[in-house]
């Protein structure tokens, strides 16, 4: 574009460059925040105090213990592309420092009032010195602590355009503190502090040298510990051909799956650090989505943290500015062993939904100016039968968890609506379960406890839709429908794993009117449709007759067009070129949702009355399947509400 | 209107009426159950507007004659509740009051003129009529082959074809096919009819088989099925009355899927078979719900197995067999459904291939299609 007066090309002046970079790489306080923690942990240092007035307006501060700036690199230290990080090409393919550009400094210097203090350990004294925009003071002596302090005072004074675009006082601190947040959780060596307005947070004291499991309990509260399942590359059984391959491979993961209670509607509570890093990849969010499909419903985010570890050659981490990007060089390997081990977890984990009751006295928090109500996160049974036979990560040690006292769960759980009140089974009606003569010699003890057949002693029938019964913990309630449905679903999935489902032939084919493109997709299904027991063909150009349909099928009153035309339709959408297999393995998506289709129709619906004889059936399905406690869209089947809840209710606590 | 009734007479009423009336309605009118005494009959009627059904019992002393309506559920409790051996029941201006030997009931009802005319029997000509014995037989030998739904034929109901003298009933769900055969009276030796029976007038009609040698009276009128029954000489026309809508739609075209080339044929016991294969089903489930054939050596092996569960085996003594070995496999229900329907002692199956259909047949009066599974 012409701009009359400015036709001359001219190199612009420091400051501007400097402007300009901190664009990109300052967005917020936040981004300050971030690149001089980085830079901290970066310096080696095991105690980080992070202090912040007016939400990063007026003041920025951090301190740390690390190594220090020596005092006649103090100047050079602000200067644009300097750094210590690295100094020769071969660096970049290998990084191992969180920063390495040599921009961030320069770029905040340049858009604020900025005070550097440090000392080296072998330094004497500290030496301070002072920067505004491009005027740049004298190092200067003074008295600190080996270490350093940045002070920050004043962001975008200079730039005004910027200032106009920060929010909030209350906004810009969440910012702040979801970022030490993640730091910390990817330090849980170095002890964290945040003060705001000259408190400090709970969730933010951080005692140093925290181990993994204690530094996310820590940040993420106690409270959700019973809900969140150790994930670990090393299966706790004797894999060996797998440990061998992860090995090789070079990648190792650790973390934390919260149970599908604990998602959220976004993918805040997702936590992923490579190499001490936190990044956002489409890789492992993916791989993520997938281990909990049919767990939970797809629209929503699980809260998982999850450490990788891996050889910085086989990563990109010079992406972004941000470095929040990164390029895998196998990104399958990774993929695939985020899936595995989340699999492997969620399998083994019992992750029946406690129910959420607004307990009748609030404990009120106060936290970032706000109240809310506290969360009642109760205990999970983790003694699910399907257990037995999977290997279940070690719970840890839980006692020796110090710290940890607020926690920073924004949110309550998806709330459940609470239980309508029902009326107390009569001692009447007790069928003590105990009564097989076998398990009451077993195990010697109480005729209360459920039978370890799965037989409920008593259950209720809700409205024709819930299943009420009672278990060690409280009252257990079912979504009969949703419970079905995941029996059906996983009954399926085991049958065509192992081969064609039972088909019944028509004594007349059903006919089904369809457009040419359907016939297409008809060609490119059938190997699925003959695995799921359907045998269709064209009739013309616009019909399908319906030779043979699964018997299951009609046993459950399905009608076969209206089933058919649903599954091309279905399976039309998602597949859009190419043959579709039907092995589960390779068309996962596509054959997970045909069979999620077929046991939503087959199931009992809501409203449907069962007899006892069926209740009973179906509950003691429920502790041989997995997966018992979500449907395949991954809505809960089943919810608790325990002793406890009630007592809270009945305030007899 | 006042009279004295038989409780008896009333329990049976209300067990029959009650079977139409709809118990979940929002108009009122169709909950009831309307009395009407008249030349020392008192009739019941009730409807849900697809079917009505109108019993009379002359086990009653008519005081006054009248009309009432009158919530059927209340009515039909306390007939039931009383130990009574008569009840009477006077009414006016609405209002039902019940008196039995130590009780006095008062329960609102609604005018009589509120509740649907219904056909005048009086009018009709009825075409044709079969014994009750063997209507049983003609109903108990299609109606569990129907289906609940199906979008693109009207089989969900039964097909009744008459064709001079012979009355056919036909079923079928899509997979099995029930044919059951019969005589009926007629004047009009060379006339047809042809028309689909939902099924819940042909369970009413079940329940009005007895005594078996009644006759039971058909006639048509619009798209309505009207049966009326006389017992002996009586006039058929002022007892008991079963109307019906009929299903509209067409039957698919039946004949053709009657196997005419089947090669394999095995004649049975039929109290055998069912006690074989009611065994060979207790290890199925639902998802691997056939069972195998396996027609060999001039014997029968029936076998069956559900994943995670277990496997049967029974071999069955074929009475005879002609044709090459086969294995096939059939839902064992569909087997049993039809068997225990049969009361001859004898019955044939006849074969062709696995994924062909099988025919059991008994006598010139039952044919009975079905088709096969797919085995795992």
């Amino acid at each position: 574009m012409y701009v009359p007066g400015a036709t001359d090309i001219q190199i612009l002046p420091p400051l501007l460059i400097n402007q300009i970079a901190a664009g990109e790489v300052i967005e917020r306080p936040a981004s300050v925040v971030k690149e001089l923690v980085e830079n901290s942990v970066d310096a080696g240092a095991t105690q980080i105090e992070v202090t912040i007035e007016r939400g990063g307006h007026e003041l920025i501060q951090i301190s740390d213990d690390g190594c220090g700036i020596p005092q006649d690199q103090l100047l050079l230290a602000m200067a644009p592309h300097a750094t210590s990080k690295i100094n020769k090409q071969d660096d970049l393919d290998a990084i191992g420092s969180l920063g390495f550009r040599g921009e961030a400094l320069a770029s905040i210097v340049s858009v604020s009032r900025t005070t550097i203090t440090s000392r080296p350990a072998d330094q004497e004294t500290a030496c301070q010195i002072h920067a505004e925009g491009d005027d740049f003071g004298r190092p200067e002596p003074c008295g600190r602590s080996p270490g350093t302090t940045i002070t920050v005072r004043n962001l975008f004074f200079n730039t005004p355009a910027r200032r106009k675009f920060l929010r909030t006082v209350q906004t810009e601190f969440n910012h702040i503190s979801e970022l030490v947040q993640r730091m910390a959780l990817s330090h849980p060596g170095i002890g964290f502090k945040l003060t705001h307005n000259g408190k400090v947070t709970g969730t933010l004291d951080l005692p140093p040298n925290q181990t993994p499991r204690q530094r996310v309990l820590s940040v993420l509260g106690r409270e959700v510990e019973p809900e969140l399942h150790e994930v670990s590359s090393e299966p706790a059984g004797d894999d060996a051909a797998s440990m061998a391959h992860h090995a090789r491979s070079g990648v190792t993961l650790w973390g934390m799956a919260g149970s599908p209670g604990l998602a959220r509607g976004t993918n805040r509570y997702q936590y992923v650090f490579l190499n001490g890093r936190m990044i956002r990849d489409k890789t492992i969010m993916h791989a993520i989505k997938e281990a909990y499909r049919g767990i939970l419903d797809p629209t929503r985010f699980p809260m998982v943290v999850l450490y990788i570890e891996m050889d910085p050659r086989m990563v990109d981490v010079n992406v972004h500015p941000a470095k929040s990007e990164v390029r895998f060089r196998d990104t399958q390997v990774v993929h695939g062993l985020v899936l595995s081990s989340l699999r492997r977890t969620l399998l083994a984990a019992d992750i029946t939904r406690p129910v959420s009751v607004p307990s009748s006295n609030w404990s009120l928090r106060k936290q970032q100016d706000r109240t809310e109500p506290r969360l009642d996160f109760t205990r999970v049974d983790r003694t699910s039968s399907s257990s037995d036979h999977r290997p279940v990560p070690d719970p840890g040690d839980r006692t020796q968890i110090p710290g940890g006292s607020g926690f920073s769960v924004q949110q309550a759980r998806e709330t459940v609506e609470p239980a309508p009140p029902l009326p107390p089974p009569s001692a009447a009606d007790v069928d003590h379960a105990g009564a097989d003569g076998r398990n009451r010699e077993e195990t010697g003890a109480h005729d209360e406890s459920p039978s370890p057949t799965g037989r409920p002693p008593r259950v209720l029938q809700v409205h024709n839709s819930y299943l009420v019964v009672e278990d060690e913990e409280g009252i257990v309630i079912i979504d009969q429908h949703a419970l079905h449905e995941r029996i059906m679903f996983e009954d399926l999935k085991r049958r065509i794993l192992s081969g064609n489902l039972e088909s019944q032939r028509l004594l007349m084919p059903a006919v089904i009117d369809v457009q040419p493109t359907d016939l297409d997709v008809l060609g490119r299904a059938e190997p699925l449709l003959t695995r799921l027991g359907i045998e269709a063909e064209p009739m013309g150009r616009r019909q399908i007759g319906i030779h043979a349909f699964p018997s299951f099928l009609f046993e459950r009153n399905v009608d076969p067009i209206e089933f058919t035309t649903s599954l091309l339709a279905m399976v039309g959408q998602e597949h859009t070129d190419g043959p579709i297999s039907d092995d589960w393995y390779t068309d996962e998506a596509v054959v997970h949702d045909v069979l999620d289709m077929m046991a939503c129709k087959a199931a009992v619906k809501a409203g449907d009355h069962m007899t006892t004889e069926e209740i009973e059936a179906l509950l003691s399905r429920r502790g041989q399947i997995d997966r018992s406690g979500s449907c395949p869209h991954g809505r809960p089947t089943t919810i608790r509400l325990s002793l406890t809840d009630l007592e809270k209710q009945f305030e007899r606590r | 209107m006042k009279v004295i009734c038989d409780r008896s007479a009333l329990v049976e009423a209300f067990n029959l009426v009650g079977g139409v009336i709809a118990t979940r309605t929002p108009k009122v009118v169709l909950q009831c159950i309307k009395l009407s005494a008249r030349d020392g009959v008192l009739t019941l009627s009730g409807t849900d507007l697809e079917a009505a059904l109108r019993f009379s019992t002359d086990r009653v002393e008519i005081e006054r004659e009248g009309e009432a309506l009158v919530p059927a559920d209340k009515l039909g409790q306390i007939c039931r509740e009383s130990a009574d051996s008569t009840l009477t029941i006077d009414v006016e201006d609405d209002k039902a009051v019940v008196r039995g030997a130590d009780s006095r009931f008062t329960i609102y009802g609604y005018a009589p003129s509120e509740f649907p005319a219904l056909v005048d029997a009086s009018k009709l000509k009825p075409t044709f009529s079969v014994e009750a014995g063997q209507m049983r037989t003609l109903i108990e030998r299609t109606l569990f082959a129907t289906a609940r739904e199906n979008s693109r034929y009207a089989i969900n109901g039964v097909l009744v074809k008459r064709t001079g003298k012979k009355i056919d009933m036909v079923a079928t769900d899509g997979r099995r096919l029930a044919i059951s055969r019969g005589t009926c009276a007629t004047e009009d030796t060379d006339g047809e009819m042809q028309c689909i029976i939902p099924t819940k007038a042909l369970n009413l009609l079940l329940k009005l088989t007895d005594p078996p040698d009644r006759t039971i009276y058909f006639s048509t009128v619009d798209s309505q099925i009207v049966f009326l029954f006389s017992d002996g000489d009586e006039d058929s026309t002022a007892g008991t009355m079963l109307v019906s809508n009929l299903v509209e739609g067409s039957f698919p075209p039946y004949e053709d899927v009657v196997p005419k080339d089947l090669d394999k044929k095995a004649c049975f016991d039929v109290d055998t078979l069912i006690s074989a294969v009611r065994r060979a089903a207790l290890l199925t489930n639902e998802e691997s719900k056939g069972v195998r054939l396996s027609f060999s050596g001039g014997q029968l092996t029936i076998q069956s197995r559900a994943p995670e569960l277990g496997e049967a085996e029974i071999t069955v003594p074929l009475t005879s067999y002609d044709g090459d070995d086969l294995t096939i496999g059939f839902n064992p229900n569909f087997i049993t459904d039809a068997l225990k329907r049969l009361d001859s002692p004898e019955m044939t199956l006849e074969l062709q291939a696995p994924s062909k259909p099988g025919m059991i047949r008994s006598g010139p009066e039952f044919t009975y299609v079905l088709m096969p599974v797919s085995l795992a």
